[in-house]
């Protein structure tokens, strides 16, 4: 169950960073290729469906296929709940991390 | 659909979430239930014989019952329950220990299995089997909102996982309200029309009367198996209860029973119904075998179901939740509170997006309506914690101007709902940081009670596994009170919307 989820959370992730929209947000105005964009969004979804695979050899398949859906619910609230804060948390960190690699002071 | 969603929203949302808050809880009921009745934190024994049954069936024949239900204990109900109808109508239920089958002291409350569960399907409307109706057409309007609320989304894929509690709080609210209901749609509609499908002999009747015309018990005879007899007014006893379930088991396979039902309790013509338990399987599954209480033959077994039954039966078992799986307990209650924080937002967006254009025209609608959702969102949370905090407060036994101790905490409850409903009045917007710091002081106030009155404080619980459910409503309770005091906090700082737009214009 717990490699389920972390493959779901995976998953959504990868499907929210390929959307423009979150992606800008959190690399604030960065830009994806549109094909980089569909690569990632595929393996996303791959991700999605490997955590069913990963839950059916554990669990009966009704319970299996109840469990995936409830988790994909859940586990998609919880990407846009970390999303929301992610850009603060970025930009939080992002003027320390330059201080420390030196770019500040070479711009 | 737009105005479809607004206004069935509007009107229906305060008991949708009161629904919705029930049923939320309902998915622990058996959990509430230990923590609000204190003699039944028991362990199960580890090899339970049904034979220690026998004190709670002799229970019902001493009383003369026409019949006695007797609840199989399991990990989550550790009890015995008897259960049975009095001759004036009203019905009695004692309660054993499963290991020594000695009666428990009455624990004077409905807890959550007796109060809060049917709460969430009746509103404890019983009266013309009104609450029933109503709560069914919530359930309707529940899938209708969930379809014109995608209907309406405009950027349903692009704004998927968009939430930005930055921005201001209309826009912020919105945003939480698309994400609890984009992300959550599948569970907000299954639960939806699962609720409808449980309960299809009274909201869709017709095909039955078409059938079977009025005769509802012929339609229950066919569609469940039944079996009856009459008593033949001679005294006898009751065979073993181990062999009763061997012979019952024998019928359907696998799986324990969750219940036998005798007749004719103590005549010669007694008659047990086994029902096998749906702990194993995700559809709530009808095995049922009529054994003789005197020779322990079969009388008769619930024949294989036909597609349509299996279909309502799953669906039926999708809703019950009455399945050993803690994963999806847990997600079903994750999911329940998505549900609600969608319905909170979706009064609170209404109000928000109308409070100030109503305040310049003198109009009392958004005043009315935001009253109304602190009642039904915080207010619900303080009545329900009023009426634990009864449970822990009031000595067992006693009684108030005639009132017995569970009339007074449903009392309780309801003063402290209509308390929460009058301030909201007054207080105006100030009632969500008031109430949600009250919800915060009694959640907290509930788990040193509890701790106080019991001995059971939260390590103590942690330390010993029986006690993981009162552990797990302690630590729930102190969740609540912590989230509610934070948003107290970050509410109380806020400054009103027409104060900023005052210091804007300055």
């Amino acid at each position: 169950m717990i490699v389920a989820f972390a493959l779901l959370m995976a998953g959504w992730s990868l499907i929210a960073g390929s959307q423009p929209k979150q992606y800008g947000r959190v690399f604030h105005g960065g830009h994806l290729s549109g094909p980089l964009r569909k690569a990632i969004r595929g393996v996303g979804v791959a991700l999605l469906l490997a955590a069913l695979a990963v839950m059916a050899r554990s669990d009966s398949a009704a319970f299996a296929v109840l469990s995936w859906v409830c988790l994909l619910s859940v586990s998609a609230m919880l990407v846009a709940l970390i999303l929301a804060w992610l850009p603060r948390w970025v930009s939080a960190r992002r003027p320390q991390a330059d201080s420390v690699t030196g770019r500040r002071q070479r711009t | 659909m737009n105005w479809l969603h607004t206004w069935s929203g509007v009107v229906l949302g305060s008991l949708l979430f009161a629904i919705f808050w029930m049923g939320t809880l309902s998915v622990f009921d058996k959990e509430i239930d230990r923590w609000m009745m204190p003699a039944t934190r028991l362990a199960m024994p580890a090899a339970f014989s049904y034979e220690t049954m026998r004190p709670a069936y002799l229970a019902g024949v001493a009383a003369k019952a026409p019949a006695v239900l007797l609840l199989v204990p399991n990990e989550r109900n550790p009890v015995v329950t008897a259960l049975w109808r009095n001759a004036d109508g009203s019905f009695t239920q004692r309660l054993f220990d499963p290991s020594t089958g000695a009666e428990l002291p009455d624990q004077g409350t409905l807890a959550a299995s007796r109060f809060i569960y049917p709460f969430h399907y009746t509103l404890n409307l019983k009266m013309f089997g009104v609450g029933y109706w109503i709560v069914g057409l919530c359930g309707m309007m529940m899938m209708a909102l969930c379809v014109s609320g995608v209907v309406i989304h405009r950027k349903i894929f692009a704004d998927f996982f968009t939430f930005r509690p930055e921005r201001k709080v209309g826009r912020a609210t919105l945003d939480l309200h698309n994400v609890a209901g984009v992300l959550g749609l599948p569970f907000h509609v299954v639960i939806s029309l699962s609720g409808l499908v449980i309960l299809f002999a009274i909201y869709f009747p017709s095909s039955i009367w078409a059938v079977y015309g009025k005769d509802a018990r012929l339609f229950g005879r066919e569609a469940y198996g039944s079996y009856a007899r009459p008593p033949a007014k001679q005294a006898a006893d009751l065979i073993s209860f181990d062999a009763i379930v061997a012979r019952a088991k024998a019928s359907w396979g696998q799986g324990e029973p969750n219940y036998l039902y005798v007749f004719n309790p103590g005549d010669a013509t007694v008659y047990v119904q086994a029902n096998r338990a749906s702990e194993d399987v995700v559809g709530n599954i009808s095995a049922v075998a009529y054994i003789d209480g005197v020779s322990g033959d079969l009388l008769a077994a619930s024949k294989p179901e036909k597609p349509a039954a299996v279909v309502q039966r799953f669906i039926a078992g999708l809703h019950f939740i009455q399945f050993r799986h803690w994963t999806l307990r847990w997600l079903y209650f994750g999911l329940g509170l998505a549900g609600c924080v969608l319905i909170a937002t979706g009064l609170l967006f209404w109000v928000e997006s109308r409070r100030e254009r109503h305040r310049r025209l003198g109009r009392s609608g958004a005043g009315i309506v935001e009253a109304v959702t602190v009642a039904s969102v915080t207010g619900i949370l303080i009545a329900t914690c009023c009426y634990m905090i009864s449970n822990r407060v009031l000595p067992l036994g006693v009684t108030v101007l005639g009132l017995d101790r569970i009339a007074i905490e449903i009392i309780v409850f309801h003063l402290a709902w209509l308390a929460t409903l009058l301030h909201a009045w007054v207080a105006g917007r100030k009632a969500w940081a008031g109430q949600c710091m009250v919800v915060a002081v009694l959640a907290a106030s509930a788990v040193l009670l509890n701790a106080l009155t019991t001995g059971d404080h939260l390590l103590k619980a942690v330390a010993h596994r029986h006690s993981w459910p009162v552990a797990g409503i302690d630590a729930m309770l102190l969740l609540t009170a912590v989230v509610a005091a934070l948003v107290a906090r970050r509410l109380a700082g806020e400054r009103p919307p027409e104060r900023a737009a005052r210091e804007a214009r300055a």
